[in-house]
């Protein structure tokens, strides 16, 4: 008997025009791990908020959920309580108390635990997460990875047997998303609870799972075994296929061609029946789902067994130095500068030295808590250096007027957009931007026009900043500030939460402005987005940059610290950081 | 919350809350109560006392602090206070300036900085985890709504930081130069966008305390604390001493006189035997602390 099953499951929000899941057919088996994805808004939260009846929204429901082949509603409230855990996003709004040792209990107490159990279950659950070193600090001194690690174990010291998780490592960065999912997997393997996580970030999860659930549109389109599923979504050149782990794409697409061009040649050569490329693929199809790649590790031993049998014209892509480009003038130039935010405290930036070339698009990668974003705020004047030459757009940044700066100089995208919108629609929020500089009616028409254009968000302009999605409010408030007019853009961890389609279109906004003559220097921890789209990048540590360089020689020699694509091709490629790199190398 | 240097510093913070709090209880009735100068002498020079043994050589800024501000309170009281038949010297219009008001000023300021310094040694015991867990049996409810605001607090006091630093990135900061009326208008914005922020992370937070089935009937508390054999004893050792401070002190004359001349009752056995026992209840947990090393350093040479 399936440990949860979803019988044609119809939801309906009050006053929506369409269902939100329509005819959902799911069963979930004990110690199953479950991915669910699809594109934002494809009703994912709502059908994993059917998994615990005090959570579910407001609206028509229709059809069954059985938990153990009982209705889920007549399941008491204490046993839904402690058998299914539920993880949401947003890490800092699910603590409830200020201790980090009172949040494991918090669910116990409501149990109505006695004294010894609670002692029992809170020390051994803090011993299994790691959390000992941290268990009487109160929660607000605790990174992101750090809360939300603790909202999973103050979830499974209930024990539940099912744990229910809804985009939990959005807010995360990839190193703290990586340890929470790690966390994920094990409970999974070593305690054989049911997982059933949704995810737009598949990187990593997806090697993980052994079940995938794609959804669109309230409906649940594809459901299978990874391999399969991964197959399936590229046979239907669906989007989502853009945010499969590396490996699984560069076989998918090299494997496709190749059955693409022999079918073609069949189809040339022998019978005109005209469903010779269908057939191929068809014949094609078992051999390459067995093989489908789904980490590093499996991605070399494909890659090293396609080259042995397919062997490429080209072995490396040229190492396209820009010797010939001639020598930009610098948006930003930052001589030995050093910065700390208190007297006694330690300093943040200790000499650091960077020169932004007007017109590029300016990587910064490194890892958590080194500097980068002070190094933005230094750049805008919202941390003062000590020591040191900041110059920004030609000037020395102490002799720009504020006004002046911010008017057509620089301006920061902070990593939580949200922080940047305060009113009631995205439209108010654009205008806010363009109040009290004597434009008239007309100017600020057009000026909100261009921008709304540029970062596609027409539709979005009556919404309430706090409905749109990750993506959309990153667009929003790109939009927001891109009518200063900046001709210095700084983001902070632009592509933070956002999904594989939603970094592409943000790339694409980029480029056009990098077009137009503006720079836009990003610091980020993503390396496969800075691999694909800067002009050049540079490695931050420990307060300083210690190396500059275009992408490919920069993630071509760099062996941990590097993209997926170039972790797979080491050795048997050179200079092949991105998906496409190994490809059209695999194809040659 | 608590700045405790060290836990060997600071045995008597690891005593069970009850007992910690039950002192401090006492301690601040008695001072309030106690006029005696004695025995507000004792209370000033034990407090502190109490005070370095916590906080070590941190805690003498502080100590030097309020004995300025014991000075301070002494020499403006009489300002204020023209009564008394003793006349040092007159000020300002022949208003007098005199030796009794003096002493009452010194006696309120002794009582104060007195009452700070055991404040500050509270506040150092007492950490939220402690009041809390005290209070939780007591009042469940308002147990719950105490530890979320105190989640709250540092959580908005960062978001607002935020918010201001991120607004200050797109210059819709209070830049310099900014008129008053602007700066109201930007701090309102900052605001309005807390508040919207507060309420979304309200509705977040209320479905994970669902989900983790607060409001079930029957709720327990989980206690951080233990009861040891050594609670039992200090409090006893305490109840004691309290007992025979506060007989001893009621049978002994101690009210004191200031107007229009100082009156000092004489010190009988009695009141000596007050000081004394309340002298060692003010001293517990200085030696409580002054043991904890002691034993630390014992269990450490005899390793």
């Amino acid at each position: 008997m399936a440990l949860f099953a979803f019988e044609h499951v119809t939801f309906r929000y009050p006053g929506a025009a369409r269902a939100a899941l329509c005819g959902v057919d799911l069963a979930v088996e004990p110690g199953q791990f479950v991915l669910m994805c699809g594109p934002s808004g494809c009703g994912k939260t709502t059908l994993l908020r059917h998994f615990k009846p005090t959570l579910a929204p407001h609206g028509a429901r229709e059809g069954r959920i059985l938990f153990e082949g009982e209705p889920l509603e007549e399941v008491p409230v204490r046993e839904q309580v402690a058998r299914v855990g539920f993880v949401m996003q947003d890490p800092d709004a699910q603590l409830v108390t200020d201790s980090v040792w009172h949040e494991l209990a918090f669910v116990l107490e409501s149990l109505g635990c006695d004294q010894r159990t609670m002692r029992l279950r809170v020390a051994e659950m803090a011993s299994y997460f790691g959390i000992q070193h941290w268990f009487h600090r109160s929660v607000d001194t605790l990174s992101g990875g750090q809360k939300q690690l603790l909202n999973l174990a103050s979830v499974m010291v209930a024990r539940p047997e099912v744990l229910v998780l809804d985009e939990p490592t959005a807010q995360l960065d990839p190193l703290a998303a990586s340890d929470f999912l790690a966390a994920v997997h094990k409970i999974n393997r070593e305690l054989g609870t049911t997982v059933i996580m949704s995810e737009h970030r598949l990187e990593e999860a997806y090697a993980l799972a052994d079940r995938v659930v794609v959804m669109d549109a309230g409906r649940i389109v594809i459901d299978g075994a990874p391999r399969v599923v991964a197959e399936e979504l590229f046979r239907s050149e669906s989007p989502i296929k853009a945010a499969l782990p590396v490996p699984v794409r560069v076989c998918a697409t090299v494997e496709g061609s190749r059955a693409a061009a022999s079918a073609s040649q069949a189809t040339a050569s022998a019978s005109p029946k005209g469903n010779g490329q269908a057939d191929a693929f068809a014949s094609e199809t078992p051999a390459a789902v067995g093989r489908l790649p789904l980490t590093v590790r499996e991605g070399r031993a494909w890659l090293a067994a396609e080259v042995a049998a397919h062997p490429p014209t080209r072995r490396a892509l040229p190492d396209d130095g820009a010797a010939d480009a001639p020598p930009a003038p610098m948006a930003v130039e930052l001589e030995d500068v050093w910065l700390r935010y208190e007297r006694d405290g330690a300093d943040v930036l200790k000499g650091t030295t960077l020169a932004v070339p007007e017109g590029s698009l300016f990587a910064v990668v490194g890892g958590n808590g080194t500097g980068k974003s002070t190094m933005l705020r230094a750049l805008c004047g919202i941390a003062r250096s000590y020591r040191g030459k900041i110059t920004v757009l030609g000037h020395r940044l102490r002799d720009w007027k504020r006004t002046d700066l911010f008017h057509g100089g620089v301006a920061l995208l902070p990593q939580d957009p949200q922080s940047l919108m305060a009113k009631k629609t995205v439209r108010d929020d654009l205008e806010e931007m363009l109040a009290h500089r004597g434009l008239s009616a007309d100017q600020r028409a057009a000026a909100l026009a261009e921008v709304v254009t540029a970062a596609e968000i027409e539709p979005l302009l009556n919404a309430h900043p706090f409905d749109l999605s990750g993506g959309e409010l990153q667009r929003a408030a790109l939009a927001k500030v891109l009518l200063s007019k900046p001709r210095l853009l700084l983001l902070d961890e632009p592509t933070k939460g956002l999904d594989a389609a939603f970094k592409e279109r943000l790339a694409s906004i980029l480029r056009q402005l990098a077009a137009r003559g503006a720079t836009v220097l990003m610091v980020s921890h993503d390396v496969e987005f800075c691999a694909s789209y800067a002009d050049a990048c540079a490695l931050f540590f420990d307060g300083g940059i210690v190396a500059t360089d275009d992408p490919r020689p920069f993630f071509a020699s760099n062996s941990f610290y590097t993209t997926a694509a170039s972790r797979m091709s080491r050795g048997l490629f050179d200079n092949a950081i991105t998906a496409e790199d190994v490809v059209s190398l695999c194809l040659s | 919350m608590s700045v405790l240097p060290a836990q060997g510093r600071c045995a008597f913070a690891s005593l069970h809350p009850a007992v910690s709090f039950a002192f401090f209880a006492g301690v601040l009735l008695l001072c309030m109560v106690l006029a005696h100068p004695l025995l507000q002498i004792e209370a000033f020079c034990l407090a502190a006392l109490c005070y370095v043994s916590f906080r070590g050589r941190a805690a003498w800024r502080f100590v030097g602090g309020l004995a300025v501000l014991l000075a301070v309170v002494a020499l403006v009281s009489p300002l204020f206070n023209a009564q008394g038949e003793t006349v040092l010297f007159r000020w300002w219009a022949g208003r007098p300036y005199t030796l009794e008001a003096l002493a009452l000023g010194a006696s309120t300021g002794l009582m104060l900085a007195a009452m700070m310094l055991w404040f500050a040694s509270y506040h150092l015991v007492m950490t939220s985890d402690a009041f809390t867990f005290l209070f939780a049996r007591a009042l469940p409810g308002l147990s719950t709504v105490l530890v979320m605001v105190l989640r709250l607090v540092p959580t908005y006091r960062r978001r607002i930081e935020k918010l201001a630093m991120a607004r200050a990135g797109i210059g819709q900061g209070p830049s310099e130069g900014a008129t008053l009326a602007a700066r109201v208008r930007s701090a309102g914005t900052v605001l309005s966008a807390l508040s919207a922020d507060a309420l979304e992370g309200a509705i977040v937070t209320a479905d994970s305390m669902v989900a983790r089935g607060y409001g079930l009937p029957g709720r327990t508390h989980f206690a951080l604390f233990r009861w040891e054999r050594r609670d039992s004893v200090v409090l006893m050792v305490m109840a004691g001493l309290l007992t025979a401070a506060v007989v001893a002190l009621v049978l002994g004359d101690t009210a004191v006189r200031y107007f229009p001349a100082i009156v000092v009752p004489p010190v009988g056995a009695d009141v000596l035997v007050g000081a004394f026992c309340y002298g060692a209840f003010l001293l517990l947990p200085t030696a409580i602390n002054l043991g904890g090393r002691l034993a630390w350093r014992c269990s450490l040479s005899s390793m």
